[in-house]
């Protein structure tokens, strides 16, 4: 996938930047499970949400996705997603307990809802510090998706042909263990400008 | 909407909401608040959270993360348990002192510094997850337990087995060996003594050997090894085998002439089975006649095994094919075998991809039937 034709040193100061909020997001998570928690971006890719339709990631297998709605600056969603299998291992890693091979239950879920706030926050507040803006936020929100693919997971939030998606790879490693999520921005076009010129100021 | 609207609505909540302002102070402190924690709204609004909730360290932390950031934050009752310390309300026991609790802390979207908190109990489903939890704990060292029982049964059935057949064989031998050389020495009492003790180690050695079988099959170690060969050389073999036991009853053993001709599985396990079937038949039937027959019907071979003996009441035709299972009507024949016979059979029969079923009625005679598709048989 192409990165829409943004410059390299854009897509790295924003990789840069997301490192950083992961990092955040790692420590806070660290100290709140009293684990060695550690959380990198290793990769960052920006294309339009019609790739992502046809894209194999995350495709055949369900889907746990933390999503939240921001505002002001800039609009858009931002979203966690772990496949169903690493959500199991990331909860266990987390919570220090095995869980039930079939299900979440509603406690599991609100303390997965909890480590996708806290990932989000960690993204979203260095992205609004570094680039100097105001963004406002939703509550955060956990469903259970399915095998529904990145499409659906993409244009359920936002159902416009000019949606554009900040792809994140990003792997959290709790206690020696690896778990891959995706840490997602889906913004429409002008909003996609508003994020991109914000950062080549901030460079 | 109005301020007497949006108190009206937060009082409504079936959870707990509290609004603070800019300065920290309490501006919204709603029903549900006031009937869990016994504060009023007179002791709460316009105090600081903090002075009436010294103690709520990780809820005053979130607070200032909300005012720092304006993002919403969320606790979790596993990562955090009670937030506020709420004492459970009277006659609520669940093994815990506070409340269990989640809670979201937003800012409110142009609220000048205005931060909206939400209280949920959570109380109940953190109980009934422990509760599930300490019940599937239990559940799987129950199960555990079984299993591990299970193979010591088998373990120890199988060692006995094998310590008693080996004396078995020896008193076996000894007597074959008095009755062949040394029998002209014996008078008529003594030669029947030793005849007795002979006809006793056959039963016994008969009934181990069963216990011998049904922990091979249990245990998994019996394969299956097909050959081909024709039913009557199936039928020679039991005729020659079962002949001293029919001919030592008031029962006629009939082999009918079959058009069933060659057929490819296990011989010795199908001989096995019916071996069982028959011996079963002579075991029960006092005068009359075992017939065993064999035919095609439909996409199947069908054995059946017809005796005229004393049958087996409605109650008991379902368990015939149980381990250790004995028809309670004849107890003189209790003592005759270990009641696994019909079961190894069937076991047998599941084995070579056959199924067993069985028709009686008491006094009426008893039928059994074994059945097995023509493609498990290598016949077109």
């Amino acid at each position: 996938m192409k990165n829409l034709g943004l410059a390299d040193d854009v897509v790295d100061a924003l990789l840069e930047t997301a490192n950083i909020g992961v990092g955040r997001a790692a420590s806070s998570l660290g100290e709140l499970t009293g684990r060695e928690v550690e959380i990198s971006v290793l990769e960052l890719v920006i294309f339009s949400a019609d790739a992502a339709v046809e894209t194999s990631e995350l495709q055949n297998v369900a889907v746990l996705r933390v999503a939240q709605r921001f505002s002001q600056a800039m609009e858009g969603y931002v979203m966690l997603l772990l496949n169903e299998a690493g959500a199991r291992r990331v909860a266990r890693l987390i919570l220090g307990e095995q869980l039930e091979a079939n299900s979440f239950d509603e406690i599991e879920q609100s303390a997965l809802l909890e480590l996708g706030n806290i990932m989000i926050n960690g993204v979203m507040g260095t992205i609004a510090n570094q680039l100097g803006i105001t963004l406002g936020y939703d509550v955060p929100y956990l469903e259970l998706k399915g095998t529904v693919g990145l499409g659906e997971l993409i244009f359920d939030l936002i159902p416009e042909p000019t949606t554009q998606v900040v792809f994140m790879r990003a792997s959290l490693k709790i206690s020696e263990e690896v778990v891959h999520g995706y840490i997602v921005l889906i913004l429409d076009q002008k909003n996609l400008e508003i994020l991109v010129s914000k950062l080549a100021e901030s460079m | 909407m109005s301020g007497g609207r949006v108190f009206q609505t937060v009082d409504a909540l079936p959870q707990g909401f509290i609004e603070v302002d800019s300065q920290g102070l309490i501006t919204i402190w709603n029903r549900w608040l006031e009937e869990r924690t016994g504060r009023s709204r007179i002791e709460t609004l316009g105090h600081r959270l903090d002075e009436i909730y010294p103690d709520a360290v990780k809820l005053h932390k979130a607070i200032e993360a909300v005012r720092l950031t304006s993002q919403p934050v969320v606790r979790s009752q596993l990562l955090h348990q009670y937030l506020l310390p709420i004492p459970l309300p009277k006659g609520h026991f669940s093994g815990f002192e506070w409340m269990q609790q989640e809670c979201h802390i937003v800012a409110v979207e142009g609220g000048q510094g205005f931060l909206a908190i939400t209280i949920r109990d959570v109380t109940s489903v953190v109980v009934g997850r422990n509760r599930l939890l300490v019940l599937k704990a239990d559940l799987n060292e129950a199960k555990n337990a079984a299993v591990r029982n299970a193979q010591l049964k088998t373990d120890f059935l199988n060692m006995m087995s094998h310590e008693i057949r080996t004396p078995l064989n020896a008193i076996h031998m000894f007597c074959w060996m008095l009755l062949g050389h040394g029998s002209e020495k014996f008078d008529e009492d003594q030669r029947s003594c030793v005849e007795g003790i002979q006809r006793a180690v056959q039963d016994l050695t008969q009934q181990v050997n069963d216990v011998l079988d049904i922990g091979k099959i249990e245990s998994g170690k019996v394969s299956v090894q097909t050959e081909e060969f024709s039913i009557g050389s199936l039928f020679d073999a039991l005729r020659s085998l079962l002949r001293p036991l029919a001919n030592n009853s008031n029962v006629k053993l009939v082999f009918e002439p079959s058009d069933v001709g060659t057929i490819r599985t296990d011989f010795n396990k199908l001989s096995h089975i019916l071996r069982n079937l028959i011996t079963n038949g002579l075991k029960f039937t006092n005068q009359g006649s075992v017939t065993v027959s064999v035919q095609r019907i439909a996409d199947r071979i069908v054995w059946t095994v017809v005796d005229t003996g004393i049958g087996i009441p409605e109650e008991s035709v379902g368990r015939v094919f149980d381990d250790f299972y004995q028809v309670e009507s004849q107890p003189q024949l209790r003592m005759k075998g270990t009641g696994l016979g019909l079961s190894i059979s069937r076991k047998l029969a599941d084995l070579i991809g056959g199924a067993l079923s069985v028709k009686s009625k008491p006094g009426g005679g008893s039928s059994f039937s074994l059945s097995i598709p023509v493609e498990r048989l290598g016949i077109r």
